[in-house]
């Protein structure tokens, strides 16, 4: 795609009649795409011209106006231009349109923040997407009204009908791209039905018609949100998405060359619920430990976040993993933090209890004691039941235990939590000093800090090593 | 870091003091604090109320805060501007010290001075020959400055 035009307002002859269009604009606005990923706009007018006609004697002589030639077209479909013949009466258009909240206001508004900011690139680009909401918005108030007519039952009048043999292919072929932008949205809003049962406020519009987001709730009540930036040049262009999930999840935003859509907001809308539905038993988990367990971290977990660490014993806590994708197998990680000898025994403990069964001759069997095969991992269990029947004891819980125990202060900063790379504070000590009659705790920050400011600290195996500040036993920290 | 640090400590010494001690910020920075040795009993000090000046670094606590004497004291480890030899304060320093912890260092330096390692080598060669005249201009200076 080399260039691009859009006319905005101009592009729908009903408005052009319409008088409140007639004070504004109609808009035109014309941008050219030199390179693809290099889009440089490099004319915007706005002019004020009596019909469409007129405009486009105007611009005859103007080439990079009119040749759009090179211009991505979606294959002209007479058939569903007659379906989408707008014609209506100009008092009942009005009248919807005015309806719309603020249009009006907010028609003058972008109009006038182009004219007096031209040349800033970052105004134009807002006028762009301000002025393709408003027309979406003008669209759908236009095909709604449509509906209405035509469930009304009300009767064209053959004169109204011939204004469409007016307009050659290209502004035929705009009005489609409008109408593509118009039924996108309107197919969203019936997906509300469709999908997301009676539920209100499953589907959010921003008003400028730029973002928009869906709620999902899962069985458990669980709130999941999907959102959609929408570009002016939607649906032309994908949405560019954001969500909270563990897992992959790339909507395909698939197009025909013909300009027909595969798949649109319903079907990704879809996709999404699935893709939510398959993490239901991971988020079970996660619930059953964040409810029941004490978590040290992280302090506000994201539905995406597969790690925890929780605590086992004054200074002694595990980080693991879970996958998402098979939440009661054995965790992807398992990390003990805490000192050596406290720590000693849980690891061998936990080791045993995942460690795979050898093959065992099919004669053989029998020799085992059926015991022996039940302490280990079980993925009838969730993982709290697992770790528990491991260890042999259960989680400490919020309820059962003073908060104290497990607010380990750095034996450097004195604090519990530092501020991690974001400002936040969310890093809690996770090196504690092998002897057991020490156990300091620090971050893992400060011991660095400390150590490197040791004349006598070695390092290997990417590892800095010296002597724990409080017993001078030896300490080892990662390098950064 | 260090100011949460220090903030940490100062209420830290507000909830448990050490004995015969006191430090506090002077006015409104953190980093400039005023601490106070009463003299022990045990020594020929007792009786006055020393001052020191404590400064902290801004890498505090991975580098020593410096702590000097603003009261005058006859002492073969602390200096006529007040500096004090301590190996804590220099190379044997840790984070695992604290002002409060600093502070009853010195209280038991002025109860038990360490000539081997002087500050000033008349005093200790006095400390050290002459015990009686050392104990005896150190309750003067006492007397004098701390009182």
């Amino acid at each position: 795609m080399t260039k691009t035009a859009s006319i905005l307002i101009s592009t729908v002859p009903e408005l052009l009649s319409c008088s409140l269009v007639e004070e504004y604009g109609p808009f035109v606005v014309h941008s050219t795409k030199e390179e693809i990923d290099k889009p440089k706009i490099a004319s915007l007018s706005l002019l004020k011209v009596d019909t469409l006609d007129s405009f486009f004697k105007q611009n005859n002589n103007n080439t990079d106006l009119l040749d759009l030639s090179k211009f991505q077209i979606p294959v002209f479909d007479k058939q569903r231009l007659d379906r989408n013949d707008l014609c209506f009466e100009e008092k009942d258009l009005i009248e919807t349109v005015s309806q719309m909240n603020g249009l009006e206001e907010r028609l003058s508004d972008a109009s006038l923040s182009v004219t007096s900011e031209i040349d800033d690139e970052d105004m134009i680009g807002l006028f762009l997407r301000r002025s393709d909401a408003i027309i979406a918005e003008f669209i759908s108030a236009i095909e709604q009204y449509r509906k209405k007519q035509l469930r009304l039952g009300k009767k064209r009048k053959a004169d109204q009908i011939t204004t469409v043999d007016r307009f050659n292919d290209i502004e035929s072929l705009y009005i489609e791209e409008l109408y593509r932008q118009c039924s996108e949205v309107e197919e969203l809003l019936e997906s509300n039905i469709n999908y997301l049962g009676k539920e209100q406020e499953n589907i959010i519009l921003s008003e400028d018609l730029s973002q928009v987001t869906f709620r999902y709730y899962d069985e458990q009540k669980r709130c999941h949100e999907l959102v959609g930036n929408l570009q002016p040049s939607f649906p032309s262009t994908a949405p560019t998405w954001l969500f909270d999930l563990p897992g992959e999840f790339e909507p395909k935003w698939k197009r025909l060359s013909t300009g027909t859509l595969l798949s649109g907001l319903a079907s990704i809308v879809e996709e999404f619920i699935e893709k939510v539905n398959s993490f239901q038993c991971f988020w079970n988990e996660l619930d059953d430990i964040d409810k029941n367990v004490w978590v040290l971290e992280p302090s506000n977990p994201n539905r995406s976040f597969c790690e925890r660490r929780v605590a086992l014993q004054t200074a002694l806590s595990i980080q693991f993993k879970l996958d998402p994708d098979n939440p009661r197998s054995v965790p992807l990680v398992m990390r003990f933090i805490g000192s050596n000898i406290d720590a000693h025994d849980l690891r061998e403990k936990y080791k045993n209890y995942i460690a795979v069964e050898e093959n065992i001759p099919i004669g053989m069997t029998q020799n085992f004691d059926q015991d022996d095969t039940l302490d280990k991992w079980s993925e009838s269990l969730s993982f709290r039941q697992n770790i528990e029947r491991c260890f042999g004891f259960s989680f400490p819980t919020q309820e059962t235990t003073e908060k104290e125990e497990f607010i380990v202060e750095c034996g450097v900063c004195y604090t519990h939590r530092i501020a991690d790379e974001n400002g936040e504070e969310t890093v809690i000590p996770s090196i504690a000093c092998g002897n057991s009659n020490c156990g300091k705790n620090y971050h893992e920050n400060c011991l660095s800090e400390w150590l490197q400011s040791l004349p006598d600290a070695k390092q290997s195996f990417g590892k800095l090593v010296g002597t724990c500040p409080y017993c001078c036993e030896s300490i080892a920290v990662k390098l950064k | 870091m260090s100011l949460k640090r220090i903030n940490k400590e100062l209420v830290d010494l507000g909830k448990d003091p050490p004995a015969n001690c006191s430090a506090g910020p002077v006015g409104d920075d953190m980093f400039h604090w005023q601490a106070t040795i009463m003299g022990p009993d045990d020594s020929p000090y007792s009786g006055g109320v020393f001052f020191l000046d404590i400064h902290f670094p801004a890498d505090y606590p991975f580098k020593p805060p410096k702590v000097h004497f603003t009261t005058r004291i006859y002492h073969c480890n602390i200096n006529s501007n007040g500096g004090i030899c301590l190996d804590i304060l220099k190379d044997q320093w840790s984070p695992a010290l604290t002002i409060s912890k600093v502070l009853l260092s010195i209280c038991s330096l002025l109860t038990d001075p360490n000539p081997d390692d002087p500050l000033v080598p008349d005093i200790a060669q006095l400390l050290k020959t002459d015990r009686q005249r050392h104990d005896s201009t150190a309750r003067e200076w006492t007397s004098k400055y701390a009182m």
